[in-house]
């Protein structure tokens, strides 16, 4: 009766498999998604709107209907980076390494195709945009991605312990995107590609003195860039307008712009003006209040508490993203994880800094909140890679 | 090296550090700006947003004493553009094929050209939200074309403009005065202290003097804007309030009538009078302008002021500088038609100055020694002439005419006996002079009896550009050479420019020689020659029409001389009055009765005794229901010159009636118009006919042998 009581063999097989595979599905990756994540990147995805549809619709003085077409552009590209980061998260992500080159190549013929003027369309004096039927690609986010993986995918093979040869190779790979970005012109995206060449030189393990002689040579580069006139005078105008606020006699457009934004933000004080009640948003006193500067939409709605709120959320998901780079099963996901959370920092730190006068001006938008397709489907790929990393990180 | 020996841990730490600081560095700077500084960038988003719009209120009107309209307001339909939507921050026409159409359709609508149309926009305004009318009293017609087709013209609006307007014509043009745009050297004045460009203010007259009572409230709209400058709704509107009305002392009437019978006298005695030089040849009469004033002595009203040649305010308030040139032009001496020749033309006052003199003899008696000057009582010889220095000085009668007293000199108009007491009161002084007294210690009774009087110094008159005009003197003398020796000159005159002459433009074989370098030496010196002139009023004295009414109205008064005023009461659009305009003593001359009773006795008998210097030209006037107290003035001002005209004396008729009671003071100045008896006693006797409403006589020419 003893055996009645643990079954007889094929029962108690059945049950140690049963404990065996519950014990092996707790390693699938499918368990192990991180809701946080996901559930903070939704969330501001859903500010976005509500932010898109209060700067596109609350005008004073306009005739006619508002219309609601950025409201569901954006909605539209929302859903394609769902679609995107699921695609981002089911592959494993050793084998999006495996496509790092054709990923990467993929993205210079892009980048190169947008210079083509008569495939580019020219706004604002630059080239950034293939319109592909009523929806415009921005090569140069593409690019971002493709550089990420292309580098750290060099670095790991490296392990840790990367030779000049390997500094080398991964200069050239960042370089050639950021020369072509740079040509569109879009300055911005161009110190992007640099800036993640530095974070993810921090984390593949590259010497801190080698590290410390690429930024004396970048500042050294930069220096250079604007003595020998390769950066035309708007662009000037537009990186050094937040350092002479306090001369605006002299300064012209991107002073008024900045003078205009921090008007906005200022006078939304602590608890802010109230949804749609931003005067300056509805007086269209900022142009593109609902791409680059969406930010003073949130400061003089919300005031200081909303914009806290939103800095909050970005904190989330900087903090997710290291806790995945920390916890990341190899190196290679480390680097792409602690790439992604420093690209969201500065795109952050830059876009938001840029509206209220401590970093230059760039057409940067600010992650999940901007007006822009392109842009919101490449942030959820990469909430879709991190998740990927974070997912696989047993096995 | 295994994969697996290398951990980015640390490495991961500085980046979490490098995250946690930007996101530090935006959160403070957040701080900062919403919460520390939030209030300031509030205000600034509301003056992003607001603006005001002000509109112009109607001004005040101008009345005559009996309340009819001098100046009044009338609407006038206008054309104007706004300007940004034509002109960029520049002030250039904005480069856009459409708007340079539409400048070319409005310049053809309005028949003007377009450079012309485009700098009528360029005018400044207060503000951008404010049209610039381009074309005021356009035909009603293209007021519909811009009304009905805004698709044509845009930014171009029709509007209803308030303009000055004068019912009564030119009657009073110098007084009115006329309004204008503020001008450059007036903005941030003291006295236009809260004006800004484009603000339209009085410029003369009495439009200037009155301004504050005339400007209205302006209405002040303030109205939410978009970015794009365009309203978005209203915040507050209080429509403007017009101006107070200023009431003035004038009798329309009487200055009409005035205005009329100066004109008349002066073409009659352009037509027809001549005045004989002292070498016998007749000259015509050129009277190339002058002025006339009644006033009343016992409140200083002014009834009636007019000034020949005059002008038309609706001129000046048409803009039109060749108008404004015309009217300005100082050049030309029969022109200068903007000058207020009563207050601000300056004349030798001539024998209408004797009672200065008289006055100044019987304080000479009372405050001397006893010995100079005269009582009412004494009695001094008219001579035909008297040598003073070495020079003699002829009376205007070639006769002798014996022993008179002060009255019967004044009745004569005898300038011998004033050449004597103010050579005896020369001699006096000099030799304190040689005494070592200084210059401005010593006591000039004449010049002081003549300040009395009002001379010397504006009298106050509510109206600009008053002159002062000289009572020479000492200290005058000295500064004055001291001032002008070395001008530069073009032909030589009394005492301008002397050195000039004696060093550098005259041989020394010249016969003027000696005499310019004398002057150039010792011209600073109060010679008695020049005390003995200016005891007729010849000489360096200068008075004013004004001045000369002034002082006759005090002579009236007996003492009390009244400042003159042009406005009498403010009254609140609703016909309220809200202030008084009260009469003022300027100056109050304390006297014994017995000396009015003497000078009033010489004034009346100048008019009223067969042997009286104004007797003529009174022929026929029913002296004896309205008695007549006067005198009679010929200056002599001319020196060296070819000019005919230069030979011809300013002629004086200064009055007041009824003698025994008087109400009216009537003063009349005619430039180069000969004796004071042959051209302005007879203007002066039409405008008493007009006043006691008598018959109205030709105006003929008196005697011009009598002074």
């Amino acid at each position: 009766m003893a055996s009645s009581t643990y079954g007889d063999d094929r029962t108690q097989r059945i049950m140690r498999e049963q404990v065996q595979s519950r014990w092996m599905r707790a390693y699938e990756p499918i368990r192990h998604l991180d809701p946080i994540l996901v559930g903070t990147a939704l969330l501001l995805a859903g500010i976005g709107v509500a932010l898109i549809f209060s700067a596109t619709t609350t005008r004073v003085g306009q005739g006619g209907e508002a219309s609601l077409g950025f409201v569901w552009r954006q909605l539209l590209a929302l859903g394609l980076g769902g679609v995107g980061m699921v695609v981002a998260a089911v592959l494993d992500y050793r084998w999006i390494r495996g496509l790092a080159p054709l990923l990467y190549g993929v993205s210079i013929v892009l980048l190169v195709v947008v210079l083509i003027p008569s495939v580019g369309t020219l706004v604002n004096g630059s080239r950034r945009w293939i319109s592909l039927g009523g929806f415009n690609l921005q090569p140069s986010e593409i690019a971002k991605i493709a550089v990420i993986i292309a580098i750290a995918a060099l670095l790991y093979e490296r392990g840790g312990e990367p030779t000049l040869g390997t500094l080398l190779a991964c200069l050239a790979l960042a370089g050639i995107p950021a020369g072509l970005i740079f040509l569109e012109p879009d300055l911005g995206s161009a110190i992007v590609i640099v800036w993640l060449l530095f974070v993810m030189f921090l984390v593949g393990g590259l010497p801190l003195r080698w590290l410390a002689g690429l930024a004396v040579g970048g500042i050294g580069a930069v220096a250079y860039a604007f003595i020998g006139g390769f950066i035309k005078s708007y662009q000037l105008e537009r990186l050094t307008a937040f350092l002479d606020q306090g001369n605006s006699a002299q300064a012209g457009d991107a002073l008024y712009q900045l003078n205009q934004s921090m008007i906005a933000i200022g006078s939304g004080q602590l608890a802010g003006q109230g949804f749609r009640q931003g005067t300056q948003n509805a007086a269209a006193f900022i142009p593109e209040n609902h791409t680059d500067f969406i930010f003073t939409v949130v400061g003089e709605e919300f005031g200081f508490v909303g914009s806290l709120v939103l800095l909050a959320l970005f904190a989330v998901l900087m903090w997710r993203g290291l806790r995945i780079a920390m916890i990341a099963k190899d190196l290679f996901g480390a680097i792409v994880a602690s790439a992604i959370v420093g690209l969201l920092g500065l795109q952050v730190f830059v876009n938001v800094g840029m509206t209220i006068g401590i970093a230059p001006i760039t057409g940067i938008p600010l992650p999940f909140v901007s007006y822009g397709g392109t842009s919101l489907i490449m942030w959820f790929a990469l909430i879709g890679l991190l998740l990927n990393i974070h997912m696989r990180r047993f096995r | 090296m295994a994969t697996d020996e290398y951990s980015p841990g640390l490495r991961l730490s500085v980046l979490t550090i490098v995250m946690v600081g930007l996101l530090v560095a935006l959160t403070s700077r957040l701080y900062y700006l919403q919460v520390l500084t939030g209030d300031i960038f509030e205000d600034l988003s509301v003056s992003n947003r607001t603006t005001q719009v002000t509109s112009e209120a109607p001004r005040g009107r101008l009345l005559a004493s009996d309340g009819s309209e001098l100046v009044r307001n009338r609407i006038a339909l206008a054309v104007s553009v706004e300007r940004e939507r034509f002109l960029d921050a520049a002030g250039e026409p904005l480069d856009d094929p459409a708007v340079a159409a539409s400048i070319t359709r409005l310049a053809e609508l309005l028949d003007v050209e377009e450079v012309d149309l485009v700098e009528s926009m360029q005018s400044l305004g207060r503000s951008v939200f404010r049209p610039v009318p381009v074309a005021v009293d356009v035909a009603p017609e293209v007021v519909f074309a811009v009304q009905e087709h805004p698709e044509l013209f845009p930014g171009v609006v029709a509007e209803r403009l308030p303009i000055r307007e004068y019912p009564q014509g030119q009657v009073a043009a110098h007084l009115v005065g006329y309004i204008g745009e503020i001008q450059d050297r007036q903005l941030g004045t003291d006295e236009w202290s809260g004006f800004d460009a484009g603000d339209i203010i009085g410029q003369a007259g009495m439009e200037r003097v009155y301004d504050e009572a005339l400007q209205g409230t302006e209405g002040v709209r303030r109205i939410e804007v978009n970015a794009s400058n365009t309203m978005v709704g209203e915040l507050s509107n209080s429509p403007p309030i017009r101006g107070n009305d200023v009431v003035l002392t004038l009798d329309p009437d009487l200055q009409s009538s005035v205005e009329e019978i100066l004109e008349d006298g002066i073409m009659t005695a352009r037509d027809e009078f001549t005045y004989e030089l002292d070498d016998e040849s007749k000259v015509p009469v050129e009277a190339t302008g002058g002025a006339a004033i009644v006033m009343d002595p016992r409140t200083g009203d002014i009834k009636a002021m007019a000034s020949y040649p005059t002008f038309d305010p609706r001129g000046l308030a048409s803009g039109s500088p060749d108008y404004f040139e015309y009217v300005f032009d100082n050049d030309n001496v029969w022109g200068r038609p903007g000058l207020n020749r009563a207050v601000g033309g300056t004349y030798p006052p001539a024998s209408v100055w004797k009672i200065a003199s008289g006055l100044g003899a019987l304080r000479d008696r009372d405050a001397g020694d006893g010995r100079g000057g005269v009582t009412p009582d004494t009695e001094i010889d008219c001579p035909a002439s008297l040598e003073v220095g070495g020079r003699e000085f002829n009376n205007w009668n070639p006769k002798p005419e014996g022993e008179m007293d002060l009255a019967q000199a004044l009745m004569r108009s005898c300038d011998t006996f004033f050449y004597r007491l103010a050579a005896d009161q020369w001699a006096q002084e000099r030799a304190q002079e040689s005494d070592g007294v200084p210059v401005d210690e010593i006591t000039e009774v004449y010049g002081d009896a003549a300040r009395e009087l009002g001379f010397g110094d504006q009298v106050g008159l509510d109206i600009p550009q008053e002159a002062s005009g000289v009572i020479p003197g000492r200290e005058w003398r000295l500064n004055y050479w001291f001032d002008t020796k070395d001008l530069s000159i073009a032909d030589g005159d009394s005492i301008n420019g002397s050195c000039t002459m004696a060093n550098d433009v005259l041989d020394p074989e010249d016969e003027n020689w000696e005499l310019f370098r004398d002057l150039c030496i010792s011209g600073g010196i109060w010679r008695g020659g020049d005390a003995v002139n200016m005891s007729i009023g010849q000489g360096d004295v200068l008075v004013t029409p004004l001045q000369v009414a002034t002082a006759y109205a005090g002579m009236a008064n007996r003492g009390t001389i009244m400042k003159p005023k042009l406005g009498q009461e403010i009254r609140d659009p609703s016909g309220d009055v809200i202030e008084v305009i009260e009469p003022e003593v300027l100056h109050d001359v304390e006297a014994p009765d017995a000396w009015w009773d003497e000078l009033q006795q010489g004034l009346e008998d100048v008019v009223m005794s067969d042997r009286g210097t104004g007797r003529v030209p009174f022929e026929g006037f029913p002296l004896g229901r309205y008695p007549i107290a006067g005198k009679t003035g010929t200056g002599q001002a001319g020196f060296n010159t070819t000019e005919d005209r230069d030979n011809v004396p300013f002629s004086w008729f200064a009055s007041y009636a009824p003698a025994d009671d008087p109400e009216y003071v009537v003063v009349v100045v005619i430039e180069r118009g000969g004796g004071g008896s042959q051209t302005s006693a007879p203007i002066v006797r039409s405008i008493y006919e007009k006043i006691f409403d008598l018959k109205v006589t030709e105006i003929q020419a008196g005697p011009d042998d009598v002074d």
